[in-house]
């Protein structure tokens, strides 16, 4: 892959001038929940720039414009390309955090969430030409394909939440048991925020991945009238992994379970979800690339 | 005028030293009234605390002796007795003795606030004796601001500082805010009851308490009364109604564990999991260690506890630096006003002389234009307000700059206006006669 004469495009300048924000922005959010030396109480007395989390979200903002910038010159190919998909998805979880996300659990979630947005983002980076791999199958270009991406990365967003949320309670967790409590375990939230937190995140990401399964295979044998949705190896990749999150609800609706384990899963599952969108092709793959 | 503080604290005084010189509200009245009338002060507060009993006075510099032979009679204490015990500051060091003293880093206990409060009172106090006027008036304001100020922005009253609080805390990271949760005592002792309240104190809202003498787990449920349901269990009950609870606190006297790891598990399957905090603190221990193994089970003993106080002390002394630097910066802006105050006679004498100069000059002026329309007289006595005002408007302002920083200005500008101390009237009025011929003069140079 060569990056040098790509980034001549103005598209691709603008994404990495996002990606580089994301990365800023991370690391402040980790020096903050990490290292910090206590951060006051009150930093809303600060300018925006006294405080890692004013910058770090500052810097957020700038890069989600910087993003959208670059996903506006990226046309049909952000719902049909893999890469495409996976820069619209970071921007929507970036976005998701500023809108929602950053009240919630003390503030900690944007340490685990940037990760994964600033991951999406490079890996739209460096895939390739976004321009030249126009859809050859003109059809793809439905409201449905745009309805369908939607639902499922507005899923994957909630999902992504819920697995943040995850780490931060595996990582409380892992501290009150080991009894180190100095620093760090002040600045989490408690287990039973984060335990909430996680349960309403994927609640919500399961129903809209669901959705999202259906939209897309009704949309495909539309099209495709013999099409099989499960040959088709995508579809049995999401299968698995919607099984997994459902398992988390009903393993805690149902079984009684709670804590580490259960939050495990939604770990794993979401880990899944990420193998599935690089792992399975796609059947469609050969008319989208 | 001066600023004096004399007092004595924890550090310097035994409590056998500080307990003859405490003051209670009743005498209070009687120590303010005391102070203004013989010991010389213009404004006197008073600060006693269990730890600390201290004056903060304004007064001529004379003042100081006088305050210390009032203290000995009032108390009646010989001079002796109190010396090497007491400290005396003056002026800025008796607001930096404050500011830290509001900022609770002269405390016993590092950060504590309750001493926030305190000095509210002891301002409260003084004000309604009357014993204060814009001195110490504004040097309590900032004092209560600076304590404020330095609790939001440094994490120095953070922390627990004591077991029942530190376990309140863990409480808090595992539940979140405590609502409707249930606290389990085993074994009614003195500190397992203490952690209790404090937990209930921050919102728990159920009690039981279960005691090998049954007797003493119902005087105890009994004590809790108002702001939660308490209930007594009998010793044989306790380990079914486990699945109640969400926090336990253990401090038996049993020489063994009355509580196993089996029991515990047995406890989390029937509530399904829901986390379970466990206070161990008693020695010999009453928990089974191994339940802190159990999934959802937190098993906190005294050490742990202790461990959580040790470093919460330990961060509160690492964050004693950026205190003091706040503190610092809030003397600093005391300090400049209260130099600015030395500055204010001369800046009203300053005043008034423009004032004087430019009433006669008008007039003079009017009486000789006596023809005038009394909108045209307007004119002429706006016309004189006009001119002094600007004229004195840049020196004035100069003045109150320079006496914030105590520069040497403000003796400069006393001698060019040649306006000694006194600043009298009679002085001015002289003056008003032969500066009558002055204006014309910097008129032709004024553009």
């Amino acid at each position: 892959m060569n990056l040098l004469p790509r980034l001549s495009r103005h598209e691709d300048l603008l994404l990495l001038g996002a990606v580089t924000t994301y990365l800023v922005a991370m690391l402040l959010l980790w020096s903050r929940l990490f290292f910090a030396a206590d951060e006051p109480l009150h930093t809303e007395t600060r300018p925006w720039y006294g405080s890692a989390g004013g910058l770090s979200r500052a810097l957020l903002w700038g890069g989600a414009i910087l993003h959208l910038l670059a996903l506006a010159g990226q046309g049909s190919a952000l719902f049909s390309i893999r890469a495409g998909v996976a820069g619209l998805f970071g921007w929507i979880l970036v976005l998701a955090y500023l809108l929602v996300g950053q009240r919630l659990g003390r503030r900690t979630l944007g340490a685990f969430v940037t990760p994964v947005a600033l991951l999406a983002a490079l890996y739209s980076l460096t895939a390739p030409l976004l321009h030249r791999a126009t859809p050859r199958a003109e059809q793809l270009e439905s409201q449905w394909l745009v309805i369908h991406v939607m639902m499922i990365l507005v899923s994957y967003v909630a999902l992504a939440f819920a697995f943040a949320a995850s780490l931060v309670y595996l990582l409380q967790e892992s501290l009150l048991k080991r009894k180190r409590l100095t620093g760090l375990w002040q600045r989490l939230p408690s287990l039973q925020v984060a335990d909430d937190l996680i349960y309403r995140a994927t609640s919500f990401g399961l129903a809209m991945l669901t959705l999202g399964l259906f939209s897309g295979v009704l949309w495909f044998q539309r099209h495709q009238p013999n099409y099989a949705p499960l040959h088709d190896p995508k579809v049995l990749f999401s299968l698995v992994t919607w099984l997994v999150f459902a398992l988390y609800l009903a393993a805690r609706l149902w079984l009684g379970w709670r804590g580490r384990r259960t939050n495990l899963v939604v770990v794993c599952g979401f880990l899944l979800l990420v193998a599935s969108f690089f792992g399975a092709p796609h059947v469609l793959s050969g008319i989208t690339r | 005028m001066q600023l004096f503080l004399l007092g004595l604290n924890h550090k310097t005084a035994p409590v056998e030293v500080r307990e003859r010189l405490a003051l209670g509200p009743a005498r209070l009245p009687a120590a303010l009234r005391g102070l203004r009338e013989r010991g010389g002060a213009s404004e006197a507060a008073i600060l006693s605390t269990c730890n600390r009993a201290e004056i903060y006075a304004v007064g001529a510099p004379d003042t100081g002796p006088r305050l210390e032979r009032f203290l000995n009679e009032f108390h009646q204490v010989s001079t002796s007795s109190l010396n090497g015990y007491l400290y005396r500051h003056n002026n800025t060091d008796s607001a930096r003795h404050l500011f830290r003293v509001a900022s609770g880093i002269d405390s016993l206990v590092l950060g504590e606030s309750e001493i926030l409060g305190q000095i509210k009172t002891a301002f409260e106090a003084a004000r309604a004796n009357g014993a204060i006027s814009n001195v110490l008036d504004e040097l309590f304001r900032r004092a209560i601001a600076c304590g404020k100020r330095v609790r939001t922005e440094t994490s120095i009253g953070r922390g627990a500082l004591n077991v029942g609080s530190a376990a309140v805390e863990l409480a808090r990271q595992i539940f979140g805010p405590l609502s409707s949760h249930t606290v389990m005592i085993l074994g009614a002792g003195k500190m397992s009851a203490s952690t209790a309240r404090h937990l209930v104190a921050s919102g728990a809202q159920r009690v039981i308490v279960s005691n090998r003498t049954h007797e003493r787990a119902r005087d105890l449920a009994q004590q809790f009364g108002d702001g939660c349901m308490a209930e007594a269990v009998t010793w044989d009950e306790f380990p079914q109604r486990l699945i109640e609870a969400d926090i336990v606190i253990a401090s038996t006297r049993a020489p063994h564990c009355v509580l196993t790891a089996e029991q515990v598990a047995v406890a989390m399957k029937a509530r399904r999991q829901r986390p379970l905090f466990l206070v161990d603190i008693a020695v010999p221990r009453d928990i089974d260690p191994a339940a802190h193994q159990l999934n959802n089970v937190f098993l906190y003993d005294i050490d742990d506890l202790q461990g959580v106080v040790n470093s919460n002390r330990a961060q509160r002394v690492s964050e004693l630096v950026r205190v003091e630097g706040i503190v610092e910066s809030e003397v600093a802006e005391w300090e400049g006003w209260y130099r600015s105050l030395e500055a204010h006679p001369l800046l009203s004498a300053l005043a008034r002389r423009a004032a004087v100069i430019r009433d006669a000059e008008v007039d003079a002026a009017l009486s000789q234009l006596s023809h005038l329309p009394e909108r045209e007289r307007e004119i002429v006595r706006a016309l004189g307000r006009s001119i002094a005002g600007k004229l004195m408007h840049a020196p004035l302002r100069h003045l109150r700059e320079a006496g914030k920083t105590g520069s040497a200005d403000v003796e400069v500008l006393r001698r060019a206006f040649r306006l000694d101390e006194a600043g009298g009237t009679a002085v001015e009025a002289a003056h008003a006669t032969d500066a009558a011929s002055e204006p014309e003069r910097e008129a032709g140079e004024a553009p």
